[in-house]
């Protein structure tokens, strides 16, 4: 009987070590090359760390922004309109990405806003705004309205009831959308180039060392670096949730 | 100079085409423990929500200590209310919920405040706590807590003690009664519950399809009902449907006995008010028996109704015996004539 369950591990066990182990077992092996240590000591590394950081920050935070009225709303309509508009805002994910953003270039080059940080940020906004509405929509959708009439009650004004009350409740949605849109941006390659040839991110450094420069240590270094961090962040972000009593 | 705390005058609320509160005036005095009365769907919960704030009347007017409440936001409202779920913050501690009302008041000494509400409600050292870790009893407990430690003028309570078991019901009661003695706040008690309503009110409003149908002490409201449906709705009663020519009264059904009641009348007499002996009165015979320890709930066959009598476990009265056939009488004055 236990050995015949432990054969059923077989499959999964094989895929994960050769595409996951091995791979990164290389990876890693790359990336403590002479190359890649080299790469560590080159400021536009670093350079292109600090960029990438500050594009996913500032992207992260204008998606919350404009994300959160758009989902409170939502989460207030009647159930045929949040079908409705739920439905809109999934709508751009029938498009493939690359299509949508040369629409967006097309859109963003008679305006002569192009090849610049801020239209990255523009474009990066604009298509990862699902990622950060859906999460957002379902937590304040949970939000008991009694609690919200209940800080009324005890004299909170709208404003301060939605700081003291709303914001705290649905820090859950607020934090799974922060994840899901950051974390992607920082390593995102292919859409920043379309838009801004002048300020490449880490992801398109990476594509370059291993596809153009052939300079796979330097590649592995980086990727090493990029997947330490987003690790670092889920591993925050699970604990967080623990500590929510979320999982 | 004004005495009255929280006044309506001829307030409606409709939703959609259903009245909800129709034409309600009521004055509610200064420290008074007032309980609006009522089965579901009377309306009582939606007068609460329009003194409180939440609802705005379609017509009629609130005032509030002599403050015209018209426009005037919840959170401006010298009200505060205990929901029905307690409403408790789940991100803030127990105390964090006691204190939230201080804090938007921007009030000095929250800690100190936050101790003594506690203490009120018997719940001193629980700051620290998560409120959902509390019983529903202390759960209760801290609501109260965090609606009275701002001192509002007015306290709302929206069926407060109905998720409660009977214990710890009767236990609130009391509780509640020497809080609001001892607070001198206004408190508006929202119940449908008329055993609730008449052991701790000052002043019972009763409502029925959005409408008062009687306002006045418990002891009014029980012993002279100033409708049919105040009298069915508050405690257990018999009643008979006929007619009378100022010295006895004819029943619809046949039975007969003394009453000053002249014309069409309905008679009313309480349960308690009832004696069951051999010989004088309406015959009858005894269907069953309920023992109830401090008393025992008697049901009569009279010709084709049923009567209900409580009798109390006082060792006085004689015992009777299922299927007996005896009588019933009370004094005529018992009788309670109701307007029809």
């Amino acid at each position: 009987m236990k050995g015949r369950f432990l054969s059923l591990l077989v499959p999964p066990a094989a895929w994960l070590v050769i595409f996951l182990v091995i791979p990164t077992a290389v990876l890693a092996a790359d990336a403590f090359s002479a190359d890649g240590l080299r790469a560590l000591t080159d400021p536009l590394t670093w350079h292109l760390f600090a960029r990438s950081f500050r594009i996913a920050l500032v992207s992260t935070a204008l998606c919350l922004a404009v994300s959160y009225p758009v989902a409170y709303f939502i989460a207030g309509c009647g159930p045929r309109w949040r079908a409705l508009l739920l439905f809109l805002v999934v709508l751009p994910f029938w498009t493939n990405l690359l299509v949508r953003t040369y629409a967006l270039k097309f859109c963003l080059d008679p305006l002569g806003w192009s090849n610049c940080e801020s239209a990255v940020v523009f474009a990066l906004v604009q298509s990862f705004l699902p990622f950060m509405i859906l999460p957002l929509y379902s937590s304040i959708e949970k939000l008991p309205k009694r609690l919200l009439e209940a800080s009324q009650d005890l004299g909170a004004s709208p404003a301060r009831t939605f700081w003291s009350v709303t914001v705290p409740l649905t820090l859950p949605g607020i934090a799974a959308g922060c994840i899901l849109v950051f974390i992607p941006i920082l390593g995102i390659f292919a859409l920043p180039e379309f838009i801004s040839e002048r300020t490449p991110m880490v992801g398109s450094q990476i594509n370059l060392y291993f596809m153009k420069g052939s300079n796979r240590g330097a590649g592995s270094a980086l990727t090493l670096i990029l997947m330490v961090l987003t690790m670092t962040l889920t591993g925050l972000y699970s604990r967080y949730k623990k500590s929510e009593g979320l999982v | 100079m004004d005495e009255f705390d929280v006044s309506l005058r001829g307030v409606t609320k409709s939703f959609g085409g259903r009245r909800a509160v129709d034409d309600v005036t009521l004055d509610i005095r200064r420290g008074e423990f007032f309980s609006l009365l009522g089965p579901s769907g009377c309306g009582k919960t939606t007068l609460m929500r329009i003194i409180a704030g939440f609802e705005s009347a379609d017509t009629g007017s609130l005032t509030l200590a002599g403050a015209d409440m018209a426009g005037v936001p919840p959170h401006r409202r010298d009200v505060n209310l205990v929901f029905q779920n307690y409403a408790l913050f789940p991100h803030l501690s127990v105390g964090g919920n006691v204190a939230f009302g201080l804090r938007m008041a921007k009030a000095g000494d929250v800690e100190a405040r936050v101790r003594r509400a506690l203490e009120r409600v018997n719940l001193a050292g629980y700051e620290p706590r998560a409120v959902t870790t509390l019983s529903g009893g202390e759960q209760q407990r801290v609501a109260l807590a965090r609606a009275i430690v701002t001192g509002p003028r007015v306290l709302l309570l929206d069926e407060p003690l109905s998720a409660l078991d009977l214990k710890l019901r009767k236990g609130l009661q009391a509780e509640l009664r020497r809080l609001q003695r001892e607070l001198g706040m206004t408190f508006v008690f929202v119940t449908h519950d008329q055993e609730e309503a008449l052991a701790m009110s000052d002043r019972i409003a009763v409502l029925n399809h959005g409408r008062v149908e009687q306002v006045g002490a418990p002891e009014d409201v029980y012993e002279k009902p100033a409708t049919r449906f105040a009298a069915e709705f508050v405690g257990a009663g018999n009643f008979f449907e006929g007619r009378g020519d100022g010295r006895t009264f004819r029943t619809n059904d046949g039975l007969s006995f003394g009453s000053a009641a002249s014309g069409e009348a309905v008679i009313l007499v309480r349960p308690e008010k009832m004696k069951i002996a051999p010989g004088a009165g309406v015959a009858c015979r005894v269907e069953e028996v309920l023992y109830q320890g401090a008393s025992r709930s008697i049901i009569l066959r009279a010709g084709d109704r049923r009567l209900l009598v409580e009798d109390a476990n006082d060792g006085a009265s004689s015992r009777v015996r299922v299927g007996e056939a005896t009588a019933v009488s009370w004094r005529p004055e018992d009788g309670l004539v109701l307007p029809r």
